[in-house]
């Protein structure tokens, strides 16, 4: 007996000092060192030279840590609910912030030395007055087509701006005809994200001034996503440019990458997706046009009510690194450096945003000057925010022909009453 | 026997069993008892909810399509391992000048991670990857298609990678079960005036049945666990097309759905144990003994 209690007290002495090293707080005196999660289409190759220049800096060493974008969001659920967590990651705020639980999951980031500088801090602030991300931009999401405009303009199109749905099809008949060795549209379904940007901008543009009111009354259960006939014709019309052969055939598998390869090289005249995919075609030589796709007769921008953030998880190992990790990148210098490779709309106040490509600064112009913008649709639905890849999955079930737009609705009818139920929401 | 006891004692087994119960025993009677209530992040409040989350279940539609394409993954790829695996070892327990690389070599896959063998396929079945190209110039373009975007083929790449991966540890078992084979045995038939043909179903194959056992019993646990394989080449889709039991239970766990999610992991266990069970049994009692 006496020999067990021997290997015993043993044993928990050999693993509680593996448990007490692996635990330690990376730091001290020698600099800090931080895990940074984030999902390959958040991830920009100007966080390398950004992080590099922190580690000879400030000490600061950033182990990156880049997930396929399928996978991101389940792998982010996880590694929160487990408390296996990296000690930054990248996510949207505030548009996430229900489905990750922030209040119980991150660190409340309001008394930090950056929320004075933030230009628009009512995107990232919750109703509690709370901000529990570093916005890294100040506005973001404008859905809409960005072409490759030399291709379109050897084929004597320029710059096209196409004022209803037909006459959207009749652009890309028009490609097809000039140039049959050319994709008139690419699509990626590997990437579910970037298969629902149609439907969630497509759905509020041909709602229009309706669309607040028909999310709403979804949510409160006063009405069904099968009963708006809107969105049956987005999705119908979203099916026939995959029925009439505008799309490439690998649509299925291809991933969101390929998409950018395909459209920077000329193989693809077009991808619907949002802004942040200027820089990166632009990075590859391409001159990239934009246009806002009209559904039914409407004619509108759909933006988004949310902006790239850094949060921090309450369980993050080196939690003092990860918050002077925020500090040291919200500061002009690695902010300028990072919208000199990525132009946007800085976050932070006193920020240099960069040279903006000419056709997306004449675009929101256009339609954020008319007040003729709307909010994707998913900005109203944070509490299916958990849910978004699974029911996502099913546009690509549609694209691929195998539910109908009906199946489509009656589905997402029923996973979102088990999942609002369940959830005890109001009104269901 | 008392000796053995003086060197190893029981108690030896304390650290072993302690672990054992508190990081698998433990979370898998606690798994099993979750499967039975509504436990989620949303209602963090045990409730028993009896069968409920197994009603629902066998009627979700994603579900019934997950669990079918497990057993198909299952089945099909039990098979192509094990009878790939044993031509193999046919082949490669022949005294050739190459065998021991050969045999290196078709084993080696099986050492490798399967996320990197995941992208490693995924530059073979895209469409303008090396299958697609292998068929245009072989002239059969109409044989091309998109392997990972096509519903009806997509299944068949995951169980395509599974046994490239894991037949070279089949043909390495049989091997082993081969060389153990005494050659007096052969000798003996030869005498008689058996046939190659006669050997291999009066001699080897009643004699691998041992092999075959521990092939097939793992190749059948392995493929009802399946995970990785699909997280990494398919992730599932295209849509629902390439959904596992596995992918379900992570999909619903980080859904924070943890009752249902313990309910699909239950489902999958039982089926993993009786299936497990019932062919170690009917293969084990076809074993011969000499």
């Amino acid at each position: 007996m006496k020999r067990v209690l021997l290997i015993s007290f043993a044993f928990f002495c050999l693993a509680g000092g593996l448990w007490a090293s692996g635990s330690q707080e990376a730091g001290g005196e020698e600099g800090h060192s931080i895990k940074f999660m984030t999902s390959a289409a958040k991830f920009q190759e100007v966080f390398r030279d950004i992080f590099a220049q922190m580690e000879s800096d400030d000490q600061m060493k950033v182990d990156i840590q880049v997930i396929p974008d399928d996978q991101y969001q389940n792998l982010l659920q996880i590694k929160l609910t487990s408390k296996e967590v990296p000690d930054v990651f990248m996510h949207n705020a505030p548009e996430h912030y229900q489905s990750l639980k922030v209040d119980s999951t991150c660190e409340d980031l309001s008394g930090e030395s950056w929320i004075p500088s933030m230009v628009n801090p009512d995107i990232v602030t919750d109703k509690n007055g709370k901000v529990w991300a570093m916005p890294l931009e100040s506005g973001s999401f404008f859905g809409a087509m960005y072409y490759n405009a030399d291709l379109l303009a050897e084929m004597g199109i320029t710059n096209p701006e196409p004022k209803t749905f037909d006459e959207y099809k009749d652009l890309l008949a028009e490609i097809k005809a000039k140039s049959p060795d050319t994709i008139p549209l690419f699509m990626n379904h590997r990437d579910n994200w970037t298969t629902q940007i149609f439907m969630t901008c497509g759905y509020s543009i041909a709602l229009g001034d309706r669309g607040p009111d028909v999310y709403s009354s979804i949510m409160a259960n006063k009405l069904k996503f099968s009963d708006v006939p809107e969105f049956t014709e987005v999705l119908d019309d979203y099916y026939s440019l995959i029925a009439e052969g505008y799309v490439n055939e690998d649509h299925l598998s291809a991933g969101y990458d390929e998409g950018l390869a395909a459209v920077a090289s000329g193989k693809a005249a077009m991808i619907y997706n949002g802004e942040w995919t200027v820089s990166s075609l632009e990075a590859e030589g391409a001159k990239i046009g934009c246009f806002p796709v009209p559904w039914g007769e409407n004619n509108s921008l759909s933006t988004g009510a949310y902006v790239q953030g850094f949060f921090v998880p309450k369980e993050a190992a080196s939690k003092e690194g990860a918050l002077m990790f925020l500090e040291k990148f919200s500061s002009p210098k690695y902010m300028d450096q990072y919208f000199a490779a990525k132009p946007g709309f800085p976050g932070i106040k006193g920020i240099n945003g960069g040279p903006i490509n000419p056709s997306l600064t004449a675009m929101t112009d256009k339609y954020m000057s008319a007040g003729n913008t709307v909010y994707q649709m998913n900005d109203y639905m944070a509490p299916l925010a958990v849910l978004w890849g699974e029911l996502w999955g099913s546009y690509v079930e549609h694209a691929s022909g195998s539910m109908s737009t009906e199946e489509v609705l009656a589905y997402w009818d029923a996973t979102v009453a088990d999942h609002m139920q369940a959830s005890g929401q109001a009104g269901w | 026997m008392n000796n053995l006891y003086k060197f190893y004692p029981a108690s030896f087994l304390v650290p072993a069993v302690f672990v054992f119960g508190l990081f698998f025993v433990l979370p898998t009677i606690m798994g099993f008892g979750l499967a039975f209530t509504q436990y989620s992040v949303y209602q963090q409040v045990l409730t028993y909810n009896g069968l409920d989350n197994f009603k629902y279940l066998f009627q979700h539609p994603q579900f019934m399509s997950a669990f079918w394409n497990t057993i198909e993954f299952a089945v099909f790829s039990t098979i192509l391992k094990t009878v790939i695996g044993l031509v193999l070892a046919l082949l490669l327990v022949q005294p050739l000048r190459s065998g021991s690389l050969l045999k290196t070599l078709f084993y080696m896959p099986c050492i490798l991670s399967p996320i990197i063998v995941a992208i490693m396929f995924q530059t073979v079945f895209r469409m303008d990857g090396l299958l697609n190209n292998f068929l245009e110039l072989m002239h059969l373009d109409f044989l091309r298609q998109d392997w990972m975007g096509n519903g009806k083929t997509v299944m068949s790449t995951i169980v395509t990678m599974d046994v490239w991966r894991w037949s070279g540890f089949n043909m390495a078992i049989f091997i082993a079960g081969l060389q153990s084979i005494p050659d007096s045995f052969y000798e003996a038939s030869s005498i008689d005036g058996a046939s190659y043909w006669q050997k291999m179903i009066h001699i080897r194959l009643p004699l691998l049945m041992p092999a075959l056992t521990i092939n097939m019993t793992s190749n059948c646990i392995g493929g009802l666990n399946v995970f990785e394989q699909v997280l990494g080449l398919t992730g599932g889709g295209p849509g629902y097309s390439s959904q596992v039991i596995g992918t379900m239970v992570y999909q619903s766990f980080s859904q924070g759905y943890y009752g249902k999610a313990s309910a699909m992991g239950m489902i999958q266990i039982v089926i993993t144990l009786a299936l497990g069970v019932l062919m170690y049994r009917f293969l084990s009692n076809k074993e011969v003994s000499y």
